[in-house]
């Protein structure tokens, strides 16, 4: 019989104590990230003035500022999308801030290791960092160790949220089938109360399930590159890691997307006013998503002859048995959400509506990509590229800044000010990924700080638009501020 | 149906001790690396078991997120004891070899215990991970490209 629970409260009183409430730790938590992401923003900025001969870049220059850029864009994203998601279902999950705290000071730990190693260092091997490339570059050994104990903080920092996410489902709901809704189908998992999880818990549920997943992977791939540059007699199989390299990268980036579907179902509903239901249909997509998610990964390595085809043949077949079915019912679902609801269309619902069409774009680019006859022809052009930005940039980013405008709370009326941020932003967002994917069509290639024509001439394009995008986003980020200035007087004022 | 469940932490108990004495005892031949990698994997999770049977049958406190980061230390340490530069040292040597499969079955109660404490259930999470990781370990952790 399982035994009575006693539930300690030392822990929260603690929490209090040092003033650590949810909404300070989030808030801070943004402004940091988004201070970082614009930082890395402008990293990107300077690679695309440096391909279109607007500035001189040592090409050892580029290439770690390249590592830098991709490492740093995705850890950050994967913060913000987590601390939303946490904000979202902390409280229905009696989630504890000190615990997400640990979470955030690992990843920044890890982001400021990464950040050491490439502009000290010079460590340039691209986020990817595929095996022998770290070992064998100008850089310093220690660049290279601290570069490989950053990604492994980054991953400790998302165990952090996965497991304590999951403690939080099970506690809640009795269990990770409950959270994953799958009672809806199964009746003996039906509880007494009748509870069953909503869309945003289920997504949750699958997150946590695979992100520990991927986490696994990425320590067997950390722990075995540190092992080799603590002592370079241990035997690396470079197949071997790069595949591993892809189920942890390819997955933690996809992860991302599925972090803000869950932050999607808990905050459009307010500005609909309407609430999202799970059915039996959510429940099942986001099952096939759970299963086939972690293994898209092999369409990065198609081009590896050596690969076993049963492989490539899954990983084709798996990208396109996860991507859809959430991804279908959470467009419907957001699609029918906002129909006749009258919803208010301020900063952060045009986000989320507006991230929701990068997600479905970028998503379809990367489904192109991931198909074969496709693949020969867009493999390591700046398709790829393209489409990550799609969905990470304009897609996963303005879920952010969407989630981002729902916290800090919206203008009740939106002037003149606030329209022209939107279209500064989302004018320099659509040309600058138009630039990635013509550049894409014409088969230049990705990673070259010297590319072949037309690539300098639409990277100097590029720039103006990333010159743009940037403008828009400090502007954007001046208003977030002002906001947040003005609620926390409001605040003062009721409090005294 | 009681008889299996009393039976079954008998019979886990049984093959633990023959694979980690077995080898002490008869001399048998060390397994190729990927099984090896398995075998470890096997350990940690019979050790899981155990620690998350032990929590279920005590009163538990749970919450303090000491558990928590004492899961994720104990996974990161179960990966360090593969490395060749520690496993090198012990493998040639049977008894420090045999301590070192104790050494598994010993991470892995203290990781579903603490998993446990965290949260109840949450022993589940600690077992995902031994798996996953055990298995991609068994893929090439510590081995040569084929051609090599």
């Amino acid at each position: 019989m399982a035994a009575p629970l006693v539930v300690r409260e030392r822990v929260d009183l603690h929490a209090a104590e040092i003033g650590l409430t949810p909404r300070r730790l989030v808030g801070m938590t943004l402004a940091v990230g988004l201070t970082l992401i614009f930082l890395l923003g402008m990293a990107g900025g300077i690679m695309k003035a440096a391909q279109g001969n607007l500035i001189q870049l040592q090409p050892q220059t580029f290439y770690a500022l390249l590592t830098l850029h991709g490492a740093g864009m995705i850890s950050t994203v994967v913060l913000l999308t987590a601390i939303a998601l946490w904000y979202v279902l902390q409280e229905q999950l009696g989630l504890k801030p000190e615990v997400l705290l640990f979470g955030v000071v690992a990843i920044v730990w890890g982001l400021l290791a990464a950040a050491v190693a490439v502009l000290i260092g010079g460590f340039g091997p691209a986020w990817t960092f595929l095996y022998p490339l770290p070992f064998l570059g100008t850089w310093p050994a220690w660049s290279t160790g601290l570069f490989f104990f950053g990604v492994l903080f980054v991953g400790i920092g998302f165990a952090v949220f996965c497991l304590d996410l999951m403690a939080g489902i099970i506690r809640t709901y009795g269990g990770v089938l409950n959270g994953l809704a799958w009672d809806t189908w199964i009746p003996a998992l039906r509880r007494k109360d009748g509870k069953v999880a909503p869309p945003q818990v289920i997504a949750a549920t699958m997150v946590a399930i695979d992100g520990l997943i991927t986490v696994a992977a990425g320590s067997v791939l950390v722990i075995a590159l540190l092992a080799h540059w603590f002592s370079p007699r241990f035997p690396i199989d470079p197949l071997w890691i790069k595949n591993l390299t892809y189920f942890f990268g390819h997955t933690i980036a996809n992860l991302a997307i599925y972090v803000s579907a869950g932050v999607i179902y808990a905050v459009l509903p307010a500005y609909t006013g309407r609430t999202w239901h799970t059915n039996k249909v959510y429940a099942l997509s986001w099952a096939i998503s759970l299963i086939f998610v972690p293994w898209a990964w092999p369409h990065h390595l198609y081009m590896d002859f050596v690969q076993a085809p049963w492989l490539q043949i899954g990983g084709e077949a798996s990208t396109y048995i996860a991507t859809i079915p959430a991804t279908v019912v959470t467009i419907f679902g957001s699609l029918l959400l906002v129909y006749r609801s009258r919803m208010r269309w301020r900063l952060g619902s045009t986000m989320f509506m507006a991230g929701i069409l990068g997600w479905l774009v970028g998503g379809i680019a990367a489904m192109l990509d991931a198909t074969i006859p496709f693949n020969e022809v867009l493999h390591n052009t700046l398709w790829v590229p393209a489409h990550f930005h799609t969905y990470l940039l304009g897609g996963v980013f303005l879920f952010v800044l969407g989630f981002a405008s729902y916290f800090i709370g919206e203008r009740p009326v939106e002037g003149p000010w606030l329209k022209s941020i939107e279209w500064c932003f989302f004018t320099g967002l659509v040309g600058f990924l138009l630039m990635f994917y013509a550049g894409g069509i014409e088969g230049v290639p990705r990673r070259e700080a010297v590319q072949p024509a037309p690539g300098p001439i639409l990277a100097e394009i590029a720039t103006g638009f990333v010159v743009l995008l940037l403008i828009g986003l400090v502007a954007m980020l001046i208003e977030f501020w002002l906001r947040a200035r003005s609620s926390a007087a409001v605040e003062r004022e009721r409090s005294a | 149906m009681k008889t299996a469940q009393r039976l079954w932490p008998l019979a886990l108990l049984v093959l633990v001790v023959i694979d980690i004495f077995g080898p002490l005892a008869f001399g048998a031949t060390e397994p190729p690396l990927s099984l090896h990698h398995l075998e470890h994997a096997f350990l940690l999770l019979a050790g899981g078991v155990f620690g998350i049977a032990y929590v279920r049958r005590r009163p538990l406190s749970y919450g303090d997120p000491l558990w928590l980061f004492a899961v994720l230390g104990l996974g990161t340490l179960s990966l360090l004891m593969m490395l060749p530069d520690v496993y090198g040292t012990v493998d040639a040597q049977p008894v420090l070899h045999t301590a070192l499969h104790l050494g598994f079955v010993v991470v892995g109660w203290l990781g579903g215990y603490a998993a446990e404490r965290y949260a109840p259930r949450l022993g589940l999470g600690w077992q995902l991970l031994v798996v996953v990781t055990g298995i991609i370990t068994a893929t090439g952790f510590g081995s040569p490209p084929p051609l090599a």
